[in-house]
């Protein structure tokens, strides 16, 4: 069985961390290469069926998506993003995620950066039973595989588990 | 007979200055709850009608700028909204992560960051720098502290003859 990775926000070359046999992308750009898909995923749903992929990775992607947007209607859109990805993983598949994280300046300087997640982030707002991120329609749950910092970057391994 | 306002009140309104009456909205339908947006939604009381309004793990929910279409400056709206529906004299209490605490940015639903200035600086009768955003009101900031690792307490007054 050979498996699958998708890297979100992937730019001309999808980036295959975890060395999946098949990889695919997806960018918000009109020109787009072989095995890239196009997406704007602050609105959009992930373009996959469920539980398609192995592996999904975002690496300088997650600070890009806003928590709140009305457009005009309410909605989530990091929390949303979650919910796909939770989505189209297989059972215990793994997120991948980089991003520049608080308190690094580097977190808040870009000015397209919107969403400035912190070492909790992840273990309290995706894989517990979190009232807030659950009243914005959370629905699936992950589990901290390993987490750790590269300079500015918080680097962090999810395994999607199954919703409780 | 003194009456209150809880924000974002969840299933229970609190009231922690033992008002005789408790009102609360929330973005979720709770029974006895008044169900509204207050990032879009103005207050559905009139004016001069609480002595005190309270928001605790509010404020860091509501965003500063939607375009619902229009441009709306949701948290300065607010804060005109809670002036206006306080008596004269009538307190508001704060309670919410701050800048520079890891708790401010940590939750996937926080979008506006608090600072001990913010209050003071923007929202008082002093300084007032949130009327060029139309804010308006200045209140009295009356105490303002840290509590446990991560939340700021602030307690403001509107002034007698507003």
């Amino acid at each position: 069985m050979p498996t699958y990775s998708l890297d979100l926000g992937c730019g001309p070359t999808p980036k295959n961390f975890f060395n999946a046999d098949i990889v695919y992308g997806i960018d918000v750009r009109d020109e787009l290469e072989k095995n890239i898909y196009k997406a704007d995923l602050i609105t959009d749903k992930i373009p996959f069926d469920d539980a398609f992929f192995d592996f999904v990775t975002a690496h300088d992607f997650i600070e890009h998506i806003p928590r709140v947007l009305y457009t005009p209607n309410r909605s989530y859109p990091f929390v949303e993003l979650m919910n796909e990805i939770w989505r189209v993983l297989k059972p215990s598949g793994k997120l991948y995620s980089l991003t520049p994280a608080f308190p690094a300046a580097a977190a808040f300087f870009d000015p397209t950066h919107l969403n400035f997640v912190t070492e909790l982030t992840f273990s309290e707002g995706f894989s517990v039973n979190n009232p807030h991120t659950k009243a914005a329609g959370f629905k699936g749950e992950f589990k901290i595989e390993s987490q750790n910092r590269q300079g500015p970057y918080l680097i962090s391994i999810l395994k999607k588990v199954e919703s409780t | 007979m003194t009456i209150s306002l809880d924000l974002g009140c969840g299933p229970t309104p609190k009231n922690p200055f033992n008002a005789d009456e408790v009102v609360g909205i929330d973005l979720i339908a709770y029974p006895d709850v008044t169900v509204l947006d207050l990032a879009i939604d103005a207050i559905p009381f009139p004016d001069n009608h609480f002595d005190y309004v309270t928001a605790y793990d509010v404020l860091q929910a509501i965003p500063r700028l939607i375009y619902n279409p229009d441009r709306r400056v949701s948290f300065v709206e607010l804060m005109s909204e809670i002036y206006r529906v306080l008596k004269p004299e009538g307190t508001f209490l704060s309670y919410t992560p701050a800048y520079p605490k890891e708790g401010a940015f940590r939750d996937p639903t926080h979008v506006n960051y608090i600072t001990p200035e913010t209050f003071s600086l923007y929202f008082d009768n002093a300084n007032h720098w949130a009327a060029m955003y139309g804010f308006k009101g200045g209140f009295i900031i009356e105490t303002q502290e840290w509590s446990g690792q991560h939340h700021l307490v602030s307690s403001m007054k509107k002034p007698l003859g507003n």
